[in-house]
């Protein structure tokens, strides 16, 4: 291990490489994917609070001790190559509503893997936009599944029942256990994630702090 | 780059947050925030001398009087970290400031009690605080009042082996010899445990005795929220005073033999630690009261301001203490000499940071007694390895710093002290006195983790990165600390209160 | 890393397994100096919780076992320590050997699994720390069901005391003072506040009446939990972190490993990891002479050759599934039938909690804010005894506070996952809608905060077909050679007119909250499910397992018909005792840890006064 001064060692908190934990893929992160300090991974994330919906300083505080946005970028970048990157080029040059609600278009090449990354904020994890596009397809209202109108027309065809899984969860790995502790679905809630709560003896018995007071930052 | 920028450093605009430590202690008593909680003793103190504006490149230049904590002793305490003037990170240049002021209050708290310049050694201020086992004393008595300095309630077996000036060390107490949540003793090379104290400062006190919280049943009644003086360097509008506010010590000790560890007639064995008359106080014991030398090795300091109220944490350890993961395997150990490593004992005999064999107790240890006088050790000798970040190198910030106070303190048992780092709570929430209405009671601490190989010797990081909530954090950790109140309240990020009969 | 070898041959007593029940017999005897050997199939817990927090954050599926080891999916036959997941009782899954470690031969599986690791399965438990009801005991006298058992509630009260001391239990006894509970000493920490999941409940549940039970705001009861809310036995209280199962991360949450601490640091006891027991021999007298063991480096290197040691007293301490195995490998010509087993019960009477774990969505005007606080802070007692029980199992309700992360296996991801990428699985999004931006928060906030689960805990019948045996089968043995726990579960009309009881209830229950019930019919190929009938009206539910094995070495006061007596001891081998939930002759509605506990020390008090004296 090279010698690792205190800055390397605050950048490199947030590069963390992905904690190998069984039953998933580790992600580890190629060189080139080295979060590029300052502009590109501020555009990321300011990407990502429009995507979210949730504002750019609280996803990546001005001091940022865990510093998930390197490890979110790292992934959406190896995730999505080019396509990452003229989603950045696009929103640099355009950061419009518009310009967001392009990439989410249905027929947009950017649609899953701009929702790759608002899971991996909201959730911590990586979920890779081929299988997020995979469970479009199976899902049983996609296009390619519906039965025709002669099937549809069976007194038995039940088209709204959900086809068997074998797990609810869909297939994703989480980054690292510091991803798993920042998602923000748990503040969104107004909660905390399972496992993870720096709060207090009985607070459960209260109702928690309004949904801005987790989401929104402090001036 | 204007003089204001180098003066306490002081983040307007979109933090709004100070980096701020007390000052100088003002000749007069001054109301704190809680009320007459934090009368200070009169020590002749200048309060317009401010830290001079200093950076790390300019420390070799500082006039040693100048900085208060060094000239004044007791009671005084430094006053605002410093960041580099250069350098654009911005969360480097603030920990390089709490690193800074960890160092000035390493040395104001390690002055000498009798008010000479930190250099020779001999008693120190932080030794003049209450100890713990005095404080929260057996069927919740109150505790005498405060004095300076405070002599120990000794024990009646002790009355004839006591003398003033010693620390009595507390054996019949878990917390003396078995870290936090019963996690492991830790033991040197000699087989004698590390032993550990820990001590209050007066406002801190004064607190506890004020509000009746030295008494399980003081806690039941006490319908409002633990909040210990703030200190304050006066610089806020909405905090005009200065005062040093509740600062808590945790330290670590080694029994160090006369002649063999050390030796004052002899050059070669000059003692390298901070040493102290301990009084070893063990009442199931055939001797229930020992007199040892003890020798320094961890230094855990807590400090609650009014823009930190989560407190700020820092830690010290001697240099001897034990290796990294880094120097053991770049064979950097071989002919060192650790408190708690064997350079010379392979991973397969000697795996590393693993608790002793069971049981731990000093009566149940196998030789039937532990006796650091009579070297009836312990067969076991812990093998520790630093995890975390080091202060080891010398080209890092936290390096640096300590060559360049160790310079200042050259010729000293105190060059051999390292700061590891500090830990402060990085989110502008940290001024919020009501942290349990957060969703997060603990601000973002920066670090994310620290563990001092000496008193969170067992819940020190893997080799790659911490584990949240697993692995040691001062922050994360004393932020389930409570009250005995039922229900149980915060007790504002300290455990002493638990301790309460 | 290579076991320690136990360092003497001789004991004063030998004790199969770490869990509760070992540990705390363990600990007794330690303290009293006995000198004591553990032998525990599995793995030390280590120095601190970093392994286990790495593992169970990393996990993308968090059940249970997440933290634990070995590995999730790998073939038992490949494992010297295997044991049950609930992520293999899946219709592919649950019959095939190389993916289930128990071989389920029965109509239904069995849906509880557990864990042979340094602490044990309660490694992982909840904390419920629930006595069992005075009329649990005496179901043959009061209803005409089932066997009395050999005590009363009366001869074990002051033994849940001392068990609620042993673990560090928060309640109030005045709280507890339901169906005759009586308490003769206060809990030594107070109850743990109600969360606002059980608010909601309490005002909804104020006026309904259930097979003649009226329910008040007053039936949703602060649930005693083995769960710090002091200070105690230098541990933290609970912070709510929301993670009982499986691991609290700052050990509020009582664990075996205290105790087995505490039972290391009296001096007087030994323990060897990775040491699984194979067999139990006996001398001509019946007693029990000798116990043999295989011990392993690696979970799937060759073990090493067996060895044996000798005490004067043998406890087996290994749980339902594990102490029979032991003792059906221990056949010999002075034990044709196994060790122990001349009632030939040894097995039999196999029983569960089949559990009921109904969800929904609360009006928009009913946010109960959950994923806070411990999982379950509080339950509904009241139905838990009565005089239906001559014709129906009971229940008990459980509120759960965690949303729908149990109910439907692992949300709020799978809800986040539905609204980004229009997916509706977690049927919360019925139109399919995409969101993204402020939409995205204000739906989820909205949904997630709405969530509410329940859980039915119903009491099983004891059938001697429900039984574990050991495989016969060549193949299905682990990796040490030993063969593997063979299961055959089914479900009684007792059982299963107690589990439509529960749906009933459950269907009242969210009508009143006003909750869009979201509980799913189990698909056609559901191994755990049950097509019931409501006077004509047909029901089709699954059923989870509670995690609760009970039953399979039932004590008694008659040896041909049970396997040990009122003091766990064997009737055949009278240095051989048999402790856990294996022995309890009814499963009643009560989470059987605490009891377990209880019978524990008592069993000890009898060791150290009687045995070894």
């Amino acid at each position: 291990m090279t010698e690792m001064s205190r800055r390397t060692l605050l950048a490199s908190v947030a590069a963390t490489a992905a904690t190998a934990a069984f039953g998933t893929i580790t992600i580890p992160l190629p060189a080139s994917a080295e979060p590029t300090p300052g502009q590109d991974l501020e555009l990321f994330v300011q990407l990502s609070a429009k995507l979210t919906g949730i504002d750019a300083r609280k996803l990546a505080p001005s001091i940022d001790p865990i510093g998930v946005k390197s490890e979110y970028f790292a992934a959406a970048k190896k995730a999505g190559g080019a396509t990452f990157d003229s989603m950045l080029r696009d929103f640099k040059a355009s950061s419009t509503d518009e310009t967001i609600a392009n990439f989410l278009k249905p027929d947009s090449d950017t649609l899953y893997l701009a929702r790759s990354i608002i899971l991996a904020w909201y959730l911590g994890a990586w979920y890779e936009p081929k299988t997020l596009k995979a469970e479009v397809l199976r899902a049983p209202n996609a296009e390619a599944n519906k039965p025709s109108a002669a099937e549809a027309s069976k007194p038995s065809a039940e088209p709204s029942k959900p086809s068997a899984r074998r797990y609810n969860l869909v297939r994703c790995h989480i980054i690292s256990p510091a991803t798993y502790s920042q998602g923000w679905v748990w503040r969104v809630a107004q909660a905390h994630p399972m496992g993870y709560g720096n709060l207090e003896f009985g607070y459960w018995s209260k109702e928690p702090p309004p949904l801005d007071a987790f989401i929104k930052s402090e001036s | 780059m204007s003089r204001v920028e180098l003066l306490a450093v002081k983040i307007t605009g979109v933090l709004g947050i100070a980096v701020l430590l007390c000052c100088a202690v003002p000749t007069k008593s001054k109301v704190g925030r809680t009320g007459g909680d934090d009368q200070q003793p009169t020590v002749g103190f200048n309060p317009s001398v401010h830290c001079p504006d200093a950076t790390l490149a300019d420390l070799d230049k500082i006039n040693p009087s100048v900085i208060p904590g060094v000239t004044q002793g007791i009671g005084g305490l430094p006053c605002d970290a410093q960041a580099e003037k250069s350098g654009t990170d911005l969360t480097a240049r603030l920990q390089h400031g709490f690193d800074y002021y960890s160092w000035l209050t390493f040395i104001a708290l390690n002055s000498p009690a009798a008010g000479a310049p930190l250099g020779k050694d001999a008693p120190t201020v932080w030794e003049g605080y209450k100890q713990l086992p005095d404080v929260m004393l057996p069927a919740g008595m109150k505790p005498a009042d405060w004095s300076d300095p405070n002599p120990p309630v000794v024990p009646h077996q002790c009355v004839d082996s006591f003398k003033k000036g010693m620390m009595i060390i507390h054996l019949e107490m878990e917390e003396t010899y078995n870290e936090p949540f019963k996690s492991g003793a830790l033991f040197d090379q000699n087989g004698n445990y590390a032993l550990f104290v820990i001590l209050m400062n007066r406002p801190m006190f004064q607190y506890i005795v004020n509000h009746s919280l030295y008494s399980r049943r003081g806690q039941e009644i006490f319908p409002d929220e633990v909040d210990f003086p703030n200190g304050s360097d006066g610089s806020h509008k909405e905090h005009p005073e200065q005062t040093v506010g509740a600062v808590m010590v945790k330290a670590s000790w080694r029994v160090l033999r006369p002649g063999v560890d050390f030796d004052l007639n002899n050059p070669k064995l000059r003692p390298k630690f901070h040493m102290i008359d301990g009084l070893l106080y063990q009442p199931e014991a055939p001797e229930p009261c020992r007199q040892v030398k003890l020798g320094l090795v961890g230094f855990h300091v807590g400090h609650k301001t009014v823009t930190r109220q989560q407190w700020i944490w820092t830690t010290f350890e001697h240099h001897d203490n034990v290796p990294t993961q880094e120097e053991v395997d770049g064979g950097l150990t071989k002919g060192r000499q650790y408190s708690f490593y064997n350079p010379d004992c392979a991973v397969s005999d000697c795996p590393i940071n693993q608790t002793p064999p069971w049981p731990w107790q000093p009566e149940k240890l196998k030789p039937a007694a532990w006796d650091p006088i009579k070297h009836h050790s312990s067969p076991f000798k812990s093998q520790i390895v630093r995890m975390g970040p080091s202060p080891v190198f010398a080209d890092d910030d936290v390096g640096k710093l300590n060559k360049a106070f160790h310079n200042r303190l050259r010729g000293t048992v105190w060059e051999n002290y390292d700061l590891i780092t500090t830990q402060w709570p990085s989110a502008p929430c940290a001024n919020n006195p009501n942290p349990g209405s957060l969703p997060d009671a603990t601000c973002a601490p920066f670090p994310t983790f620290l563990a001092n190989t000496t008193l969170e010797t067992f819940s020190q990081q893997d080799k790659d990165t911490g584990v949240p909530l697993a692995t040691s954090s001062c922050i994360s950790c004393h932020n389930n600390a409570t009250t005995q109140h039922r229900p149980a309240t915060r007790s504002d990020f300290t455990f002493i209160l638990e301790k309460a009969k | 890393m290579l076991p320690a070898k136990p360092q003497q041959s001789h004991y004063d007593a030998i004790i199969v397994g770490s869990g509760v029940a070992g540990a705390l017999v363990a600990n007794q005897l330690g303290s009293a100096g006995k000198k004591v050997l553990i032998l525990e199939a599995g793995p030390p817990a280590p120095t601190n919780l970093n392994e286990y927090m790495k593992r169970f954050y990393g996990a993308w599926t968090k059940v249970p076992e997440s933290p634990y080891l070995p590995d999730l999916f790998a073939d038992p036959t490949t494992l010297n320590v295997g044991r049950p997941t609930v992520l293999t009782l899946t219709a592919r899954a649950w019959r095939d050997p190389k993916q289930s470690y128990l071989i389920q031969k029965g109509n239904l599986p069995f849906g509880s699994t557990y864990e042979r690791v340094g602490g044990g399965t309660a490694l992982h438990w909840l904390g419920t720390s629930l006595r069992l009801l005075p009329n649990d005991f005496q179901m043959g006298r009061i209803y005409q069901r089932f066997d009395n058992w050999p005590i009363t509630y009366g001869d074990l009260e002051p033994w849940y005391c001392r068990a609620e001391c042993e673990l560090g239990v928060s309640a109030f006894s005045k709280d507890q003072s339901y169906h005759g509970l009586t308490f003769s000493k206060e809990y030594p920490m107070p109850g743990i506040p109600r969360s606002l999941v059980d608010v909601a409940v309490a005002k909804a549940i104020n006026g309904m009446t259930v097979d003649g039970v009226a329910l008040g705001d007053t039936s949703v009861v602060s649930t005693p939990a083995a769960r710090n809310s002091q200070p105690y036995q230098s541990r933290r209280v609970c912070a709510g972190n929301t993670n009982c199962i499986p691991i609290c991360p700052i050990q509020a949450k009582y664990d075996p490993t205290i105790t087995l601490n505490a039972a290391l640091s009296t001096g007087n006891v030994e323990i060897c990891y990775q040491t699984v027991a194979s067999r139990l021999e006996t001398d001509a007298n019946q007693q029990v002479s000798k116990i043999y063991f295989r011990q392993y480096d690696k979970i799937t290197s060759a073990p090493l050759p067996e060895e044996s040691r000798t005490a004067t007293m043998y406890i087996i301490a290994a749980n339902a599934i594990e102490t029979p195995r032991l003792l059906l490998m221990s056949k010999s010509d002075r034990t044709p039938h196994g060790m122990a087993n001349s009632s030939k019960q040894v097995g039999k009477n196999l029983m569960d909690h089949p559990y009921y774990v109904p969800w929904g969505l609360l009006p928009e005007s009913t946010r109960v804010y959950p994923y806070r606080g411990p999982l379950s802070t509080s339950g509904i007692e009241d139905l838990r005894d009565g005089l239906f029980r001559k014709k129906r199992a009971a229940y008990r309700i459980e509120i759960g506070n965690e949303g729908w992360n149990f109910a439907i296996g692992g949300d709020p991801a799978i809800t986040t996952v539905d609204f980004v990428n229009g997916l509706n699985i977690s049927r919360a999004n019925k139109d399919n809608e995409a969101l993204f931006g402020a939409k995205l928060v204000e739906r989820l906030n909205s949904i997630i905060t709405r969530q509410i689960r329940l859980g039915f805990l119903i009491e099983q019948e004891p059938e001697e077909r429900n039984c574990v045996d050991v495989s016969t089968d060549p193949k299905s043995v682990d990796h040490l050679g030993l063969p593997r726990p063979q299961i055959t579960y089914d479900l009684s009309d007792y059982t299963k007119a107690g589990l439509l009881a529960a749906k009933k209830a459950a269907d009242e229950i969210f009508d009143r909250l006003g909750a869009e019930q979201l509980t799913r019919e189990p698909d056609p190929d559901e191994p755990a499910a049950l097509d019931l009938s409501d006077n004509g009206k047909p029901v089709r539910l699954s059923y989870l397992g509670a995690g609760h094995i009970i039953g399979t070495y039932r004590m008694g006061t008659d040896r041909a018909k049970s396997v040990v007596n009122s003091d766990q001891r064997s009737w055949d081998h009278d240095n051989l005792y048999l402790i856990g939930s294996g022995v309890f002759p009814t499963s009643a509605t009560g989470n059987p840890t605490l009891t377990i506990a209880a019978l524990a020390l008592r069993t000890a008090d009898k060791i150290i006064n009687h045995d070894l004296h």
